[in-house]
């Protein structure tokens, strides 16, 4: 039992024989005694009160400080550097040895694939290029002479203009 | 809402008590009655003979009472009888019995060994 459990104890028990002979004095008219008997009842109820607020404030104070610590806690965390480090291994060089082989490899496969692409393209191409693409250019081309038919662009101007 | 109406009634009855035991009233006086009060009285390291703390002790009281003081005797020892007309009544009984235990005087502690009254029939 602790010591402030004990003089809670104490107290009460003086605040209940004190006022216990205090109307046991007024019932038996000893006025004096009963003065006495209901000053020593308010000092235990004022000792009481006392170590009632006190406790009250030592619990209060102490969740204040819990208060404080978690904030601290929290504070701290905020202050911490954004763990999300993309690529984070490769900044760490032991572990290149899985990464450059990852990549050779992709390199080599790609090269494959464009050698691949290249010889089928080869294969498959016309050999005649410049033939089918001058059949195919043949309808966009202007007609002999250009648009003007050979003329002279001043010329052309100041000639009349036919109705 | 039980516990308060319980509350409230076992205030009441402690009141009720309380008012009955604490209440004071002026007893009915019966003509030629008398009663003799015998006590005793303690001092403790008074500067006075016990005779004299015990006869101050006795007048200082008997102011509680509205009887007349007929005769009053302090033997050796502190100890007195005295004889008081009317009568004294329950309530008179009870104030001059609180008056000698109470601590009165200092240092002067008094008891009231027999209230013997004596009334005409």
């Amino acid at each position: 039992m602790s010591g402030r459990r004990i003089a809670n104890v104490l107290l009460l028990a003086t605040m209940a024989t004190s006022a216990w002979y205090f109307f046991a004095y007024l019932v038996w008219w000893e006025w004096n005694r009963a003065v006495i008997a209901g000053v020593l009842f308010v000092a235990a109820e004022i000792g009481f009160v006392t170590l009632l607020v006190l406790s009250r404030l030592d619990r209060v104070s102490r969740q204040v400080a819990d208060a404080n610590r978690e904030a601290r806690v929290r504070a701290r965390l905020d202050a911490a550097p954004n763990a999300s480090r993309h690529f984070a291994w490769l900044r760490q060089p032991q572990q290149l040895n899985v990464f450059v082989p990852v990549l050779l490899g992709a390199g080599i496969v790609a090269s494959a694939l464009g050698w691949l692409i290249e010889r089928i393209a080869r294969l498959t191409g016309r050999t005649n290029t410049s033939a089918s693409l001058s059949a195919d250019l043949a309808d966009l081309a202007p007609q002999a002479g250009g648009f003007l038919g050979g003329g002279d662009p001043i010329d052309l101007l100041q000639r009349p203009r036919r109705r | 809402m039980l516990p308060i109406v319980l509350t409230g009634v076992l205030a009441a009855v402690v009141i009720g008590l309380l008012a009955d035991r604490l209440q004071n009233r002026t007893d009915e006086p019966v003509p030629g009655s008398r009663s003799v009060v015998t006590f005793d009285v303690d001092t403790y390291d008074a500067q006075q003979p016990i005779e004299q703390a015990a006869r101050a002790l006795w007048y200082a009281c008997n102011q509680a009472v509205p009887s007349h003081l007929e005769s009053l005797s302090i033997g050796e020892g502190g100890s007195g009888v005295a004889t008081l007309a009317p009568a004294m009544g329950p309530h008179d009984r009870k104030r001059l019995t609180g008056c000698m235990h109470d601590a009165t005087l200092d240092r002067i502690r008094g008891e009231v060994i027999s209230i013997v009254d004596d009334r005409p029939t």
